[in-house]
């Protein structure tokens, strides 16, 4: 599988985006969904696990150290960059993995 | 493109909204045709309840008198008629209508019934998920689920539609009604 993915990055083909990223990507830019074929139910679930269920809520005042910078030992972090790397996804699918990289 | 940080108020809004989602796709893969829906999950609450009574008319388009008793993100409280099946039960009554076609209506109706009261029975487990109410000739739809289960895992807008899901091939048994 790894070896594959690497034959596709090299030749420079575009990994696919999977429909759980997209539904994300849709929903954190407040979308509107007209074409429910555009990803699966288990799309749906997956997105509110990778959303809500990973993270823990009660790292989220953390994110910030004093002095601004963000806090590396906030389990958080990486699931507040998400906006930025879904906005990505969006107009730079060539440097994505296929599976969303949240953490 | 800088970061855009999310608070904690969106993050817990967060789940009713992939609730909704979830009910909507579930539905539209059975073929039910649906409006569009609107994710502007900053500026709006989900009201998990009005997306339920869109969901039930995307079932049951003949389902009238929708009223949400009661809502919260996490449980909420349904009402409605179906006013095919009341006019059914009005004609079964009715001494007009002659003596065998009653006789037929009535056993296919007893026929529904059973199989409505057999889904009941055996999804409820003693909680009040479905309640039909029979008074005068109007049936009344009482869904409610309120905190029941594990809503993270089976959210009660979703137990809806399969609920919704697993009725229609029984109520499809009722007999277009006209009154003649």
């Amino acid at each position: 599988m790894t070896l594959r993915l690497s034959r596709r990055w090299l030749d420079g083909a575009v990994p696919p985006i999977s429909g759980t990223a997209k539904l994300i990507s849709a929903f954190l830019s407040e979308e509107t969904v007209e074409d429910w074929s555009a990803f699966t139910f288990h799309d749906a679930q997956w997105a509110l696990e990778q959303l809500v269920h990973y993270a823990a809520l009660d790292y989220i005042y953390d994110d910030l150290d004093e002095d601004g910078s963000p806090n590396s030992d906030n389990d958080w972090h990486h699931v507040l960059h998400v906006y930025e790397m879904t906005a990505a996804l969006r107009t730079m699918p060539a440097k994505c993995p296929p599976d969303i990289p949240f953490y | 493109m800088g970061l855009s940080y999310l608070s904690q108020d969106d993050i817990t809004q967060w789940a009713p909204w992939f609730w909704v989602i979830m009910a909507y796709k579930w539905t539209a893969d059975q073929g039910k045709t649906l409006p569009a829906l609107s994710l502007a999950w900053r500026s709006e609450h989900c009201d998990v309840d009005e997306h339920a009574c869109t969901l039930l008319q995307s079932w049951f388009p003949q389902a009238t008198d929708i009223e949400v008793l009661d809502a919260t993100d996490y449980g909420m409280s349904l009402k409605w008629r179906d006013g095919r099946i009341n006019a059914w039960l009005r004609m079964i009554r009715d001494p007009q209508t002659p003596r065998d076609t009653r006789k037929a209506m009535a056993q296919a109706y007893d026929h529904v019934w059973r199989r409505i009261r057999a889904r009941i029975d055996a999804k409820m487990k003693g909680a009040p998920w479905l309640e039909i109410t029979f008074r005068a000739d109007t049936f009344t739809w009482l869904f409610d689920v309120a905190n029941y289960g594990d809503y993270w895992d089976d959210p009660p807008v979703l137990d809806f539609v399969h609920w919704l899901e697993s009725l229609e091939p029984i109520l499809k048994n009722v007999p277009e009604v006209t009154a003649s």
